[in-house]
């Protein structure tokens, strides 16, 4: 199948996932009252229902797409296909401020910036100890440092829940680091797709910038390119994003990682088109675990916890697939 | 002859116990194993409470005596909250330790190994809400606190017989945490005392607390939405997608007191009564008024009452 037709396709299967998961749930409205709520001629309960379910769908898109997105830039960034988006300690810096803001005793919309401020202050200690570190690599430098202050607000995690109150303070941050796309509100839900559409702006501006950096910075120096300037940008872009998926839907891990390696089979190493193909998958993955989320009963399963679920053996076939294609 | 773990278990306890220096009289009393425990030690005997598992929040201090707030946070040895460090509990030479919830073999099991650490007397008291009294009696026994804990097991058996023959109430959803969408399913602790008295818990097909999506909370449709969070009730009071039912009419919000402890729920102990209590006699406040001093040592704060939102 030609290329091009790949990101076509996986437009298509975002429109389907996203179709499901408006068309589908506990209150059981026919789609065809759901399509004519839409154009404001629906029963109470199907405007109920859109209502509801609107919310999700914003949330699991812009969180699919932000955290695949981010994964894509990191991994070319860093020449590694192991990279995911907390490379920089993004996601346990915004459990971290979560945490905080639930043992202080904040409402849901002040836990969400205090989730996006700490993963923000996450991301910006790893690259202010990384810059202070001098050493030959840079790239090896941030890793470091990355995997430094992602220890440091583990710990910090691991404290808050020992420090919560064990009958009302930890089932909250449990559920709460465990991912979910019904936390937000439409509001919320949008407001984050702010930060993370700026992000996801910057980094398909980057386009060809992404490959020269990934060749070295010698290299992209050569072609005149500022690599120092432009890596710190690509890093805050990918920040940007991962900070607000993390903050309106918690900690979801495997998208980040999945999803490039699935759109670097299809269409190659080229960031222009990696990263787009990386985000519609991202998406459409985070629908398809939305719709599993709430699928085995009314009790909803953690997203991040099905994520993994699906996303590690997901990776594993795609893994062996590629390698016995390059053997 | 081989050491035996337990052996090794029993002689560390007694060497911590032995190697700590004299403490006073005064601080000679009871350990609760977690806070259900503290707060039947409080009602019953609270000078012989050495220290809370998890110090009560500023305000949940409001309405203790002023003695709670002096009791150091001394962690928990079984359930949630922060570990205990068995050296400090052991430097302050209990007699007894109380634990008060799930008698399961478990429990029972941890109780055991922790008894042989600690050199001190152990006692895992069921409880079950419909065993209050029988908790409060063996409790009352075991820290010398018979009369009260006979008074206060009388008024527990009054309310516990009120409140199983309470006039059913709505069909309710529980929204427990900040945005409402923690739940206790259909048979869980922190449901019980609103099932008990009849009330239908709406949240089937799920075991304990669990997380549900906001239209799952509207498929089950629910007559009241009965929570304990303030920083719910803010949210959801004029929230129409919270507060409309399917057929358009208005679903109810009851606010139930926190203060010092939930009244149905967090954590599930004694304070449970003051829920029974309430369904039971239909909101009258004087068994509130009654019972609130009885087991807290204060009288209920003035804004401590069930509250329909409107």
């Amino acid at each position: 199948m030609k290329s091009h037709l790949y990101p076509l396709l996986m437009g298509l299967a975002v429109f389907l996932a996203a179709g499901t998961v408006m068309a589908t749930g506990p209150l059981g409205v026919h789609p065809v009252d759901l399509i004519a709520a839409l154009a404001g001629r629906g029963s109470a309960e199907a405007e109920l229902a859109l209502a509801l379910r609107a919310p999700r769908l914003v949330a699991a898109i812009m969180t699919g797409a932000a955290l695949a997105g981010a994964g894509a830039t990191f991994q070319i960034l860093f020449r590694n296909p192991l990279v995911a988006p907390d490379l920089l300690g993004v996601s346990s810096g915004a459990g971290l401020g979560a945490a905080v803001a639930l043992l202080a005793g904040a409402g849901i919309a002040a836990v969400q910036g205090a989730a996006f401020v700490g993963g923000a202050l996450a991301a910006g200690l790893t690259l202010v100890c990384a810059a202070l570190a001098r050493t030959g690599d840079p790239r090896l430098s941030l890793v470091l440092t990355g995997l430094v202050t992602g220890a440091l607000a583990s710990a910090g995690l691991g404290l808050a829940a020992v420090l919560a109150e064990p009958y009302s303070q930890l089932p909250t941050l449990t559920y709460w680091l465990l991912g979910s796309f019904s936390r937000a509100t439409l509001t919320e839900a949008v407001l984050a797709c702010l930060p993370a559409a700026a992000g996801a702006s910057v980094v398909l501006w980057l386009g060809f910038r992404l490959d020269a950096l990934s060749l070295g910075d010698e290299q992209a120096r050569s072609l005149g390119l500022p690599a120092g300037t432009l890596r710190l940008i690509a890093v805050a872009a990918a920040t940007l994003m991962t900070s607000a998926a993390v903050a309106v839907s918690g900690v979801v891990g495997w998208i980040g990682l999945l999803a490039p390696h699935a759109a670097r089979r299809l269409v190659g190493e080229q960031a222009s088109r990696l990263v787009p193909l990386s985000m519609t998958i991202g998406a459409a993955f985070a629908l398809i675990i939305d719709r599993l989320s709430t699928a085995f009963g009314p009790a909803e399963l953690p997203v991040g916890l099905l994520a993994a679920a699906v996303g590690a053996p997901a990776f594993l076939v795609l893994f062996i697939l590629t390698s016995r294609r390059s053997a | 002859m081989t050491p035996t773990r337990r052996g090794m278990m029993a002689g560390a306890g007694a060497l911590a116990a032995a190697s700590c220096a004299p403490v006073s009289q005064a601080r000679v009393g009871a350990l609760a194993a977690g806070q259900p425990a503290a707060l039947l030690i409080w009602a019953l005997a609270p000078e012989r409470l050495l220290g809370w598992p998890r110090s009560p929040s500023k305000s949940s201090l409001s309405g203790l005596s002023p003695r709670a707030a002096t009791l150091p946070q001394l962690g928990a040895l079984t359930g949630g909250g922060g570990p205990a460090d068995l050296e400090r509990l052991a430097s302050l030479r209990p007699r007894l330790i109380l634990d008060y919830g799930d008698v399961e073999p478990e429990y029972q099991a941890l109780a055991e190994r922790l008894r042989m650490r600690l050199g001190a007397e152990w006692h895992l008291i069921d409880g079950a809400l419909d065993l209050i009294p029988q908790a409060l009696f063996q409790a009352g026994r075991l820290l010398g606190a018979e009369d009260r804990a006979s008074a206060l097991a009388d008024l527990a058996t009054g309310i516990l017989a009120r409140w199983t023959i309470a006039p059913a109430g709505p069909a309710f959803y529980y929204a427990r945490g900040a945005d409402g969408l923690e739940t206790g399913f259909a048979g869980a602790l922190a449901t019980e005392v609103l099932e008990g008295a009849g009330w239908i818990n709406v949240a089937t097909g799920g075991r304990d607390i669990g997380r549900v999506s906001r239209e799952q909370v509207a498929a089950w449709d629910p007559e009241a939405i009965v929570t304990l969070s303030a920083d719910f009730v803010r949210d959801a009071a004029s929230d129409p997608v919270w507060r409309t039912r399917r057929d358009g009419t208005r679903r109810r919000l009851l606010w139930l007191p926190d203060v010092p402890f939930g009244w149905i729920d967090r954590p599930p102990s004694l304070n449970r009564l003051l829920g029974c209590a309430w369904l039971a006699d239909q909101g009258d406040r004087a068994m509130i008024e009654r019972l609130g001093p009885l087991l807290y040592g204060a009288p209920s704060p003035a804004s401590a009452l069930p509250r329909w939102v409107e």
